[in-house]
């Protein structure tokens, strides 16, 4: 008897439940423990916890208002520099709409690499081109 | 009563405990778990002006005193509202009352997550591990795996983590270390992916089929859309796998009876 507890007779309420107020993934606690779990890192004072993470959430909200005033928003959050990729650099496919991007890094060579690259390429010199790596070539031969 | 759907009695023995058929050596109804007798909107209406018709606790201590004999009526009162109380099953009026949609039982779902991966699941574990009662004789049942089954259902759940698609989720954990620690997510995967094909060969083929029931419901219910059918289909297999637990209580009593000779 004592293993007839009570969740065991809500199952028995499910299917009405999901009756009155549709499936289960609108009704779940699964957002609510997100938020939870988002507001717990604000409450710090352990005097007044709840003053505390009320603050919070008013001084986030009004970080979340200056979107509407542009010209203080780009002070306190300058706008990151969006940087350019050459197109050789960049993979997409027409059926998508994200691109790939290169991982990349200026980096100087120094003689020797050039010359094992140079080495290396000379057996397919067309694909040598196409990386624009004639440049450093060129600079070889000076 | 505490269930907020119907109007089905608790019975107490050191907790409050919910059958739809009692014991026999307890006075209680039975009930038909396809057809409860549910509460609906009105009765709530009604069983609140019922609770309201009772003075609050104030006014009860001031007309006590006006009435002179202050002692007599003022247990009167507390133990006709008690009285009422445990009838009706409602303490008082909710404020979401005052709002005009508000449906009393019907807008207060059950959320699965806590029914379903957190408790349920849990429990069910824990009969198979042979923990769930504190009186280790009654933990004494066929469907108990012991600890060496467990580490090896432990061990092939850790061995299939590096190949679960991400899509699937968290990677599983070993179920028998970390059951404690487990989140609503893994519970949810435990249920609806791991459970069968791991219980499988482990567990009478009859428990299989009984926590097979469930896991096709959990499977349903975790749909993004419903029709009617696969409503019935929850309401159905659910009912089963109610009934299936109950059986699994019957032998529980048997055995509470038999360890009692």
């Amino acid at each position: 008897m004592s293993a007839m507890k009570l969740c065991f007779h809500y199952i028995l309420h499910v299917a009405d439940s999901i009756h009155n107020t549709g499936p289960c993934w609108s009704t779940w606690q699964f957002p609510m423990e997100r938020t939870c779990g988002m507001l717990q890192p604000f409450t710090k004072s352990r005097l007044h916890p709840y003053k505390n993470l009320t603050n919070h959430v008013y001084l986030l909200e009004l970080y979340n208002s200056l979107y509407y005033y542009r010209k203080i928003h780009e002070q306190i959050f300058p706008p990151i520099p969006h940087k350019e990729y050459k197109e050789h650099l960049v993979y997409t496919n027409q059926n998508y709409e994200e691109e790939f991007q290169w991982p990349s890094k200026p980096y100087i060579l120094n003689i020797s690499e050039i010359k094992k690259i140079k080495n290396h390429l000379s057996v397919i010199n067309d694909v040598a081109l196409r990386m624009k790596l004639s440049v450093c070539i060129i600079f070889i031969l000076s | 009563m505490a269930c907020r759907y119907c109007d089905l009695r608790g019975i107490y023995n050191n907790h409050v405990y919910y059958p739809t058929t009692p014991p026999s050596n307890v006075i209680n109804e039975t009930y038909n778990p396809s057809n409860l007798p549910k509460r609906t909107h009105r009765d709530y209406k009604t069983r609140i002006e019922q609770i309201e018709k009772i003075p609050p606790l104030r006014t009860r201590n001031a007309l006590a005193s006006d009435l002179g004999n202050n002692l007599i009526n003022i247990v009167f009162f507390a133990a006709k509202l008690t009285i009422i109380i445990l009838k009706i099953g409602i303490t008082g009026r909710s404020v979401l009352l005052d709002i005009k949609t508000t449906q009393f039982p019907a807008c207060f779902p059950i959320d699965i997550m806590h029914l379903f991966y957190e408790n349920i699941a849990l429990y069910m574990l824990k009969h198979w591990m042979g923990s769930f009662f504190k009186d280790s004789t009654l933990n004494d049942q066929p469907y108990v795996l012991n600890n060496r089954q467990w580490n090896e259902i432990g061990a092939e759940m850790e061995a299939a983590k590096k190949s679960i698609p991400t899509d699937l989720g968290r990677p599983p954990r070993n179920i028998f270390l970390h059951y404690n620690g487990y989140k609503a997510e893994e519970w949810s995967s435990w249920i609806t992916l791991y459970s069968l094909p791991l219980l499988k060969d482990r567990l009478p083929a009859k428990y299989i089929k009984g926590w097979s029931y469930f896991v096709k419901a959990v499977q349903l219910c975790q749909k993004r859309t419903l029709s009617l059918h696969n409503q019935c289909e929850i309401r159905n297999l659910l009912l089963r796998f109610y009934k299936h637990y109950e059986w699994y209580v019957i032998t529980f009593i048997l055995f509470e009876i038999f360890s009692v000779f």
